[in-house]
């Protein structure tokens, strides 16, 4: 009986271990993701969130009571979460109605993503797409005609006429057929029976980006429909039907992820080698992009005479040329670029597993430069390429002074940047008879960066709050101002009571109010930034996830398996 | 059949290749001068450096009797002339070696007045060349006490014949060689070190110099429209650089081809310079591949973490939501936002 008990723990640790090692959330990461969804939506999603992160998946009756909510509240929170994907819902098992909710950490750092994504879709399709992407990402999952309502509302109300429901919806199906928004729909024919609970299915490939016919009549009715801000998910308004009461849209974010993985794959072209190679890697990514490949790790493979013909209308190169620059390309960037043929004068692939090691790469020597010295730097590179030295082989080949050089190692083994390897003489492990090694290992690093990069952006967040409430009362009484002194522009009153308004505000409180708007910005601008290694990060993680072992001690094992595969696989 | 030949011209024995000499250097002439014996030998001894063994002696000379070879070996043994070294044959059994006193060198007759201890101890010595020996190396191979050693030792050190020399690795460990000798870069540590001390600036200026030579080349070349002969042209060989230093008077000692490229190696690590080994022709003939050196240009100006005061923190580990390090009081935060 006692045997029993003990192996039950015994299980529990491992399903425990094996979840966090899954998993890999850090605390920081967890107080980011709960942090934007208090900023995000309210503090009462952020408490539920907390909560169901604490205790797992759970029943909507059982938050309630333990959180001390009313039933109406956390629903409403949940519904709203799950219309974002950050909360995610299942039927228990087969045979009872209990429905649990499940918080998505991974997906509430999405939101960090946001601003990108909405400037990525200015940057392509103009105000209309960012509209859009903002609408969306605003909604969680809306109807196409909705939005179209929605955008048309937002843009008659500046540009007055100029606009029409046509140009928005080519705009909806530019969106859609770049895979940047994808269609998805409730079906609950199938499980009606035991719960009215909706499931939404992605659809198949083949659809999954078609967007709906609009008539003419819809068109027109939709140009003069208030929209209805607070639709309910489920009710139908038959009178007022367009068709796609069930085809909802969201937000394609790993077509946006990787088009921004492809934005650093150019820009670090274009530094490292010039202009026109950057934009010639831009060509064969954009063709990639129109023939999309079941395996994502590399593009498919494109000849020199299809690059030439896509650059011909924008920055026309000779054919000769882009042979040449494709043989400067491919030595360079980790080698991402990799010739597979000499089809149509030289074929290329891009390696985005290759392509994203050497841009992490770039963030983590960037970091440890600045972090800890440029000498750092040289002996963390050192070990890279040689794989492991002892202090003295360090002490030597970087041609650092032994003390410093005791130093540099000392302060990044401590933060977990090198590790240390022991290899003795005898079993007793006695320190006189043993070698020590260091090591580096790439994965490390980044984990640990991006932690940095998380535990960052938290403080970030902390601080802007922080100022926030400090400043309240200046910041409430600078909109007050405002709003009367915009009230009174429009009513047309004379420029001298207007600047008598704007006197409300004393030179010290306007100083202070400039230092503020500053320091706010610094912080977004500095937010921003931090997304892009973020993404770098993250992007490299889940590429090699598959293929680097998690720990390090079975580290000879895992890749002697690994050869294995490889070699039962050929 | 070349003894009888040998025979026949005893004379000349001396300009004999040392092939015929070994084999047939001999003479049935009862009435062989002694003093011809010992100039017959000591040609032995000179065409073999390493010594001659009794054995070959006594196939040299198999008309003279055994007093008479020794007797001259023992002629040539007072007057200087030869060595004799004890050594074990292949079979196993002992025998002796003659070998020829290095008669050219100076310190040989400066030696003659020494007594036996500091001739073994100068032999050994000698023997270790550019690398040096170790002291306890020396009294485990002579079997002499410490103290006699220590003696032998500075008595070879005044007269200048020995130098003891302090290796970088090991400060306290001397290590002994002949005096005009100048001791391997394994042990001084090259032209990195002055003394004990490792010249960081120095190396720190080369490299920087080094960087400075090939980002000038990289410039030069940037107006250039081919990206391949952009590229191409914007290595330089590590000879070039090496001359351009030792041109530039920017180091006072000779560089070595070797001193640049291992500091070209720390470029290499510090990101800023790209190596790549060519097969060329026209350098000397046992070195068929050359290095070629380019700097390059950054991947990314820089990460995003570095340009928050957070990604460069000294006590983010201690940065917690509340306490003396916290977010909200954070004085590099403070200065970051100009409050």
């Amino acid at each position: 009986m006692k045997r029993a008990e003990q192996l039950e723990e015994c299980l529990y640790f491992i399903i425990i271990l094996f979840t966090f090692q899954n998993t890999q959330m850090t605390t920081y990461q967890l107080r980011l993701g709960l942090d934007l969804i208090e900023n995000h939506f309210d503090s009462t999603s952020k408490q539920i969130t907390s909560y169901l992160n604490r205790k797992g998946p759970l029943q909507l009756g059982i938050i309630a009571r333990d959180l001390k909510l009313s039933i109406s509240t956390v629903s409403q929170c949940l519904s709203v979460l799950c219309i974002h994907d950050i909360v995610e819902y299942k039927q228990d098992d087969s045979n009872s109605k209990r429905v649990l909710y499940m918080f998505n950490v991974k997906r509430a750092l999405y939101i960090l993503h946001y601003a990108k994504c909405i400037h990525c879709a200015k940057q392509l399709y103009h105000g209309t797409g960012e509209l859009i992407i903002e609408k969306l990402l605003l909604h969680g999952k809306r109807q196409m005609s909705q939005i179209l309502a929605d955008v048309y509302n937002t843009l008659s109300k500046v540009f007055k006429d100029s606009v029409s429901i046509t140009s928005i919806r080519d705009c909806f199906q530019h969106l859609a057929s770049a895979q940047f928004i994808q269609r998805v729909s409730t079906s609950n024919q199938e499980s009606k029976q035991m719960s009215n609970m909706p499931i939404i299915v992605e659809e198949a490939p083949s659809t999954q980006y078609q967007v709906p016919e609009l008539t003419q009549d819809e068109v027109k009715r939709l140009a003069t429909t208030e929209p209805q801000p607070n639709k309910k998910f489920k009710s139908s308004n038959n009178t007022n039907s367009f068709g796609d009461e069930n085809i909802f849209w969201k937000v394609n974010f790993q077509r946006f992820f990787d088009y921004l993985r492809d934005q650093e794959l150019i820009s670090a072209f274009t530094s490292r080698i010039d202009q026109n190679a950057g934009e010639i890697i831009r060509a064969i990514l954009r063709l990639a992009e129109t023939k999309p490949q079941p395996n994502s790790q590399r593009t498919i493979k494109l000849s020199t005479l299809d690059i030439s013909k896509s650059l011909a209308t924008t920055n026309p190169l000779s054919e000769d040329l882009i042979q040449k620059y494709m043989s400067v390309i491919t030595g360079d960037v980790n080698n991402c670029v990799i010739k597979v043929d000499e089809q149509g004068k030289g074929s290329y692939i891009i390696d985005f597993q290759l392509a994203s090691t050497g841009l992490t790469k770039a963030h983590a020597q960037s970091f440890l430069k600045e972090r800890y010295g440029s000498n750092a730097l040289r002996i963390y590179n050192m070990l890279e390429e040689r794989g492991c030295l002892s202090q003295k082989q360090i002490e030597d080949m970087a041609m650092i002074s032994a003390k410093e050089a005791q130093q540099y190692v000392y302060s990044m083994f401590i933060d977990g940047i090198l590790s240390l390897e022991e290899l003795s003489k005898a079993n007793d492990f006695n320190p006189m008879r043993t070698f020590y090694f260091f090591r580096v290992n790439l994965y490390n690093v980044v984990l640990s960066l991006l932690e940095q990069c998380y535990k960052t952006m938290s403080n970030l967040m902390q601080r802007h709050t922080y100022e926030t409430e400090r400043h309240q009362k200046l910041i409430d009484k600078r909109e007050k101002v405002d709003k009367i002194i915009l009230d009174m522009r429009e009513q047309s009153v004379a420029e001298e009571q207007i600047k008598e308004v704007e006197d409300i505000l004393s030179p010290a409180e306007k100083d202070q109010i400039k230092k503020l708007d500053a320091a706010f910005r610094k912080i977004d601008l500095a937010q921003i930034q931090l997304t892009e290694t973020i993404l770098i990060l993250e992007i490299y993680l889940t590429l090699s996830n598959s293929s680097v072992p998690i720990s390090k001690k079975t580290g000879g094992k895992a890749i002697a398996a690994k050869l294995l595969e490889n070699k039962t696989q050929d | 059949m070349t003894n009888r030949k040998a025979k026949s011209e005893p004379t000349d024995v001396a300009s004999l290749p040392s092939s015929l000499t070994t084999d047939g250097a001999s003479s049935s002439n009862s009435t062989f001068d002694p003093v011809d014996l010992e100039s017959a030998i000591i040609q032995l001894c000179l065409q073999s450096p390493n010594g001659v063994s009794d054995r070959i002696l006594e196939l040299s000379f198999p008309t003279i009797a055994p007093q008479q070879r020794v007797s001259a070996l023992n002629r040539l043994l007072s007057l200087n002339k030869i060595d004799l070294l004890k050594s074990t044959t292949p079979e196993g059994t002992s025998t002796f070696l003659c070998r020829i006193k290095d008669t050219t060198s100076s310190s040989s007759s400066i030696l003659s007045g020494g007594d036996q201890m500091e001739k073994a101890v100068y032999q050994l010595v000698k023997e270790s060349g550019q690398m040096g020996i170790w002291m306890r190396d020396i009294r485990i191979k002579t079997q002499l006490s410490q103290t006699f050693l220590n003696k032998t030792l500075k008595s070879l050190e005044s007269k200048k014949l020995i130098k003891a020399v302090k290796s970088v690795h090991a400060s306290k460990k001397k290590i002994y060689m002949l005096f005009d000798l100048t001791p391997d870069p394994s042990i001084t540590g090259g032209n990195w070190y002055f003394g004990h001390e490792f010249e960081s600036e120095f190396v720190q200026v080369l490299n920087e110099h080094c960087y400075r030579l090939l980002l000038d080349k990289f410039e030069t070349t940037e107006h250039v429209n081919d990206p391949l002969i952009r590229k191409n042209s914007s290595y330089l060989s590590s000879n070039e650089l090496v001359q351009l230093i030792n041109e530039s008077g920017i180091s006072t000692v000779l560089l070595t081809v070797q001193d640049i490229e291992s500091i070209l190696y720390t470029l290499i690590c510090d990101g800023k310079v790209e190596k790549t080994t060519i097969y060329s022709s026209n350098i000397d003939a046992n070195k068929q591949t050359q290095n070629i050196y380019r700097a390059v240009k950054p991947m990314i100006e820089s990460a995003a973490i570095v340009r928050v005061p957070c990604g460069i923190c000294p006590v983010f580990r201690d940065c917690h939501d509340d306490g003396l390090i916290t977010p909200k009081t954070c004085i590099y935060l403070n200065t970051w936002l100009d409050f």
